[in-house]
């Protein structure tokens, strides 16, 4: 038996208030002034109205008050007529501000939307990976975004706003992290049954850190370093793995299934629902239908000899 | 102030507002629904012609214009009878000519349909093939589908005519089919150009 | 001169036309507008009960972290069928099966003007409700969201029937809701009392008429898209697939051009409902009725202006979603005007603190702040984060159940009286309503804060890490609180039927003629038709002294010399009465063209086409009888 999964591989989403990049930072600001200024609106007019409540005419008015008509031109004219504007204005500001598009020397990195994962590839460096985005710290970062099939967005609530993903289209979503760290990306469109588990982990480090990263990327897939591993490979592809997944120079794979050539160097497994440990990617192999139901790998039957093997192999993928 | 209805009989002959009873207003709103499918129809036309370079996408040429010039012109036609009995129904006049004038206006339209129906197959029209067959469909499906209605709507009103004459109820009956029937003409014309010119001009 | 509500003292002509048949085939062809108003006020009830039977579900899901009390596709199929029953099948029709009930009433008429539609509309909403809850039965529930984007709701990504059953049933109750607008535009144009000039019908008829005009702009574009998106499913065109020119976000913009008047056609009618009970409450004719008619009428125009709202995160140019960012911030300012001539009224007059002004008070309370998170979504930058996140289900949520259900439960204490002319439980109903209001914001207040904490909507489940499980625990004790507030107007509307102290005509004090009525009312409404030369006839003009040329029509209408069913068709701008209409008294064709076009439904659902074409072509000829049947009116 696998060891019971542990759902505790990805990150705590940050918060919309709890800024770490320009984009996130400037909406926050935009926020706080949204949320006290319609705060205070909101408590004034419950004042009127209770103040109304209380009030006592002296008998059954027979015809209307001016001052009451006062009361209409102000707080239902005139106050809106200034606040909405005010409000309007500074939206498009940040508006203008976070939708620029990120300068030349941005990092381009591209993201393709799956039911219910995410492919991520680094164009300029040639690696496809998934479910995890790694980007420098401090630089800006465009997004080039499409989907395989359904509707996706991608949400990282405190780097930035969320952007749709959609079959046919490229939408460019331009970002910047400011401190390093790793942070919940998320799935923000119902995009099938699974729509809940499809996430993702941002991972933000200093700059050689990140060239190191890409560098191991692009590397070659690790050989299995030993025969248990290089039996795990036999029977990856023997157990037809490979029909679905790619791992370079040994499986062709398939353009719905994850790329798995650097599988060990990631944090999670189902697209951020389990830590990649041993126990989890053995139990995610034997039953995927059982942690994940509706996604589109099917179980497998493979017995013990065959399994640790193929964990060998698998957990050597650096 | 008038009655009408069950105390008709006794009444005097309709005044001409009395052309804008319940049924025209009901008429107006169902048309205004219908123009309302019709913007959604024509929108999403435009919407996805715009996604192309070309249009009809290759290898498809634009569709023929003859065959649905001489269905055009039938259906045109046929507002010729209909408004002559209806403006004489809002007029408060009974005739003779009626059963012949409405039996006119539904040969020339059930003509229409079927000039439109050889077009179809002479211009090879697919619903499946792309999303252009599936426009041609869905446009001149809707107009289709209220012509067969509104064909049926003359053919009640003809019936009742030749059985009954023209009383209040009968005037009512032929200004609504009337009003249907304009609105099956002059949508037509903004279908068709739109499935036969737009090809050729953008 | 005798009072217009005295019966003769012989022979009853006017009741024996309007009485209904006996027994079940009276049942069926029932046309009134109160019994069938009735039928759609219960109907409706009902579907609400199953839409929150579906929320207190998914609610207990989410109170907790990692639970397993639902699964995925469960949580998906509740989701999607409680957005699905509370837009379609209860927000919209219960606004206007209380325009149904009262609005004749209110403008001194008898009946709908074309009641075989009121019942055929009743029909197919029923049909339509039942053909799609019949999903359950065959494990088919729609799955896809109740605004059902493609390309997840096409033929690729959802190969069983579930959309199906979405996008037919959905599609019938569409239909009736556009029946039920025609129906109340002419009524409101053409029907109101002798002398009930535009400018003096009640608030709730313009907000009405408004939402009946908004209808049949808004709804056609959602048939024509449900239309396009089951014949990509059903025969293969390719309106929505990318791979064949198509185009996905083509079903977004319909259906947004739908979906945002759509919010305003459900809350119009709320709207006009607390304009009819701020007056009666605050003892205080309304101020600014001109402006609230004006505020009204320019919410329906704007609703119009601002579909792409709801689209800011799908990529469209910056200066695009700035425009509609402008229409979406200006909707604020006549909502302020109506919100502040409330206030107004209130303090103007000497406000009497009973359940149905209590809810009123419970209206604005809420809906301004759902307001206020309104124009913070409708800010592009903001929505960037909001959009599809917690924050967005709080948003709706005050709105809606602001903007509508707390309407309709001061509708529900205000008008129970003159439908079952018992009076509800005043003690009770103060309970239910702190419990209903408490309960409210305890479930949807914390939403907020889970949607800046980063929580996306429609996800069945989230890992203890988030750090949302305080917030959607404290929102699950909420929904048991508001549950049972709920329960409890239940059973004193259930009570009191029976049990409650006798209303009479005018409990209130009222100002509008449905109070003229005796309660309940009389099928034809009004003995002798009022005429009418005021904003507040009960306030000012009783009794209403005949000023149209009074002896032959009035008489007619008081006492028939035939038995059918006449009511006065008036002028449309100052009720001038023009003649005496005919209604029929009875009919069997709406509810055999409801189950001709239902056995079409089924044959398309199920792929039998010969099946599908028997109920079109059963359809078409009962469409020809009903067309023919006026002779048969006496």
């Amino acid at each position: 038996m696998p060891a019971e999964p542990a759902p505790v591989a990805a990150p705590a989403p940050g918060s919309v208030l709890d800024p770490v990049g320009p984009e996130a930072a400037q909406i926050a600001g935009l926020t706080w002034f949204m949320v006290v200024l319609g705060g205070l609106l909101w408590l004034a007019t419950v004042v009127f109205l209770v103040l109304a409540l209380r009030h006592r005419a002296r008998r059954e008015p027979r015809a209307n008050d001016g001052g009451a008509k006062a009361f209409i031109a102000v707080w239902g004219v005139v106050v809106p007529v200034v606040v909405l504007p005010i409000v309007f204005g500074y939206s498009l500001l940040v508006g203008v501000d976070t939708s620029r598009p990120a300068p030349s020397g941005a990092l381009t990195i591209e993201v393709v939307g799956h039911q219910f994962w995410w492919e991520v590839r680094y164009p300029e460096a040639g690696v496809v990976t998934a479910n995890e985005v790694h980007v420098p710290v401090g630089r800006p970062v465009r997004l080039e975004m499409t989907s395989a099939d359904v509707i996706h967005s991608l949400w990282v609530p405190p780097v930035a706003g969320k952007l749709d993903l959609f079959p046919g289209h490229t939408n460019v979503l331009s970002l910047q992290v400011d401190e390093a760290g790793r942070y919940l990306g998320e799935c923000a469109e119902f995009c099938g049954i699974q729509h809940a588990r499809m996430q993702f982990v941002l991972v933000a480090q200093e700059e050689d850190e990140f060239t190191e990263h890409l560098r191991a990327l692009q590397a070659g897939p690790a050989e299995p370093g030993s025969d248990l591993a290089e039996a795990g490979r036999e029977v990856f592809l023997a157990a037809g793995c490979g029909q679905c997944h790619r791992i370079e120079d040994v499986s062709e794979g398939a353009d719905f299934a994850p790329d798995l050539t650097h599988l060990a160097t990631r944090d999670t497994i189902a697209a951020g629902m389990l830590e990649n440990t041993r126990g989890n990617l053995a139990g995610w192999i034997l039953d995927p239908q059982g942690l994940k139901s509706g996604v589109r790998m099917p179980p497998s039957n493979l017995e013990g000899e065959d399994l640790q093997a193929l964990l060998a192999y698998l957990e050597g993928l650096r | 102030m008038r009655t009408s209805g069950h105390t008709g009989e006794a009444a005097p002959r309709p005044a001409p507002h009395i052309a804008r009873g319940t049924g025209w207003w009901g008429m107006l709103l169902l048309q205004l629904v219908l123009v309302s499918m019709l913007a959604a129809l024509l929108f999403s036309y435009f919407y996805l012609r715009d996604g192309f370079d070309t249009w009809p996408p290759a290898p498809a040429p634009a569709p023929a214009l003859g065959l649905t010039a001489v269905a055009t012109g039938l259906l045109v036609l046929s507002a010729v009878p209909v408004a002559a009995v209806h403006l004489a129904a809002r007029a408060g006049r009974g005739d003779g000519r009626f059963p012949a004038a409405l039996a006119a206006a539904l040969a020339l339209g059930v003509a229409f349909l079927a000039v439109q129906f050889a077009d179809y197959s002479a211009n090879d029209v697919d619903p499946q093939r792309d999303v252009y067959g599936s426009l041609f469909l869905a446009l001149a499906g809707f107009h289709h589908v209220n012509a067969v209605l509104a064909l049926l709507g003359l053919g009640v009103v003809l019936l009742r005519v030749r059985s009954g004459g023209m009383r209040p109820r009968e005037q009512e009956m032929v200004v609504t089919a009337a009003h249907y029937w304009y609105f099956v003409v002059w949508s037509w014309i903004v279908v068709a150009a739109t499935l036969y010119l737009i090809p050729r001009f953008w | 001169m005798t009072a217009l509500q005295d019966p003769p003292a012989t022979e009853d002509r006017l009741a024996a036309s309007w009485a209904t048949q006996p027994g079940a085939a009276g049942w069926f062809t029932a046309l009134n507008h109160k019994q069938v108003a009735q039928r759609f006020l219960v109907t409706a009830f009902v579907f609400f009960g199953l839409g929150g039977i579906q929320s207190v579900l998914m609610r207990w899901q989410l109170g907790s972290a990692e639970s397993t009390f639902l699964d995925a596709q469960t949580y998906n199929e509740l989701f999607t069928m409680h957005g699905t029953t509370m837009m379609f099948l209860f927000a919209v029709p219960v606004g206007e099966a209380f325009a149904m009930y009262f609005l004749p009433l209110m403008l001194g008429t008898r009946d709908l003007p074309f009641p075989r539609l009121t019942a055929f509309g009743w029909y197919i909403y029923v049909l339509g409700g039942v053909f799609l809850y019949s999903s359950f039965l065959f494990g088919q529930v729609p799955d896809g969201g109740w605004f059902a984007y493609t390309p997840l709701t096409g033929p690729e990504y959802s190969p069983s029937s579930s959309i199906d059953f979405w996008l037919l049933g959905v599609t019938f109750v569409e239909i009736a809701t556009i029946a039920g607008a025609i129906e109340l535009v002419v009524l409101i144009l053409r029907y109101r009392a002798p002398g009930m000039k535009i400018s003096q019908m009640p608030l709730l008829a313009w907000n009405v008429l408004v939402t009946g005009i908004a209808v049949i702009f808004a709804f056609p574009p959602l048939v024509v898209a449900s239309v396009l998106l089951e014949l990509d499913r059903k025969i293969g065109t390719h309106f929505y697939d990318p791979a064949a020119g198509g185009e996905s976000l083509l079903w977004q913009h319909l259906f947004w051009f739908f979906g945002h008047p759509e919010v305003y056609i459900i809350l119009l009618p709320g709207l006009g409902i607390v304009s009819t009970i701020v007056p009666v409450f605050a003892r205080s004719r309304i101020v600014g009725y001109s402006l609230i008619a004006v505020s009204t009428v320019a919410i329906g125009i704007l609703s119009f202006g601002v579909w792409v709202h709801h689209m800011f995160t799908t990529g469209i140019p910056q200066l695009g979603l700035a425009f509609f960012s402008v229409a979406s911030l200006f909707i604020p300012i006549p909502s302020a005007i109506q919100i502040s001539a409330w206030i107004a009224t209130i303090w103007q007059g000497r406000a009497v603190w009973k359940t149905p002004m209590m809810y009123v008070v419970g209206f604005i309370v809420i809906f301004v702040l759902g307001g206020v998170t309104g124009v913070m979504v409708a800010s592009v930058p903001f929505d960037t984060q909001a959009h599809d996140s917690y924050f967005v289900v709080a948003h709706f949520h005050y709105v809606l159940i602001g903007g509508i259900l707390f309407p309709v439960l001061a509708a529900i204490h205000f008008w129970m009286p003159k439908i079952s002319g018992r009076m509800l439980d005043e003690r009770l109903g103060t309970i239910a309503f702190w419990l209903t209001f408490i309960g409210f914001n305890v479930t949807f207040f914390p939403l907020h804060i889970t949607g800046l904490q980063g929580m996306p909507r429609r996800v069945y489940t989230y890992a203890e890490s988030t750090g949302w499980e305080l917030t959607q625990a404290i929102a699950t004790w909420g929904t048991v609180v508001l549950t049972l507030g709920l329960l409890m107007t239940l059973g004193n509307v259930v009570h009191s039927a029976r049990y409650g102290e006798r209303a009479g005509a005018d409990p209130w004090g009222g100002e509008t003629l449905d109070w003229y009525a005796t309660s309940p009312p009389p099928a034809y409404n009004f003995r002798g038709i009022p005429e009418i030369a005021s904003r507040s006839p009960l306030w000012d003009t009783r009794p209403f002294r005949p000023r149209y040329d009074p002896a032959t029509w009035q008489d007619e209408l008081r006492e028939p010399r035939a038995p059918v069913r006449q009511v006065v068709l008036t002028s449309v701008l100052d009720a001038v009465p023009e003649e005496l209409v005919t209604l029929p008294q009875k009919s069997w064709w709406p509810l055999v063209m409801a189950v001709a076009l239902t056995v079409a439904l089924i044959g398309t659902m199920i792929d039998v086409y010969p099946l599908a074409l028997t109920g079109v072509l059963a359809a078409v000829v009962t469409g020809v009888a009903w067309i023919w049947d006026r002779q048969d009116q006496r």
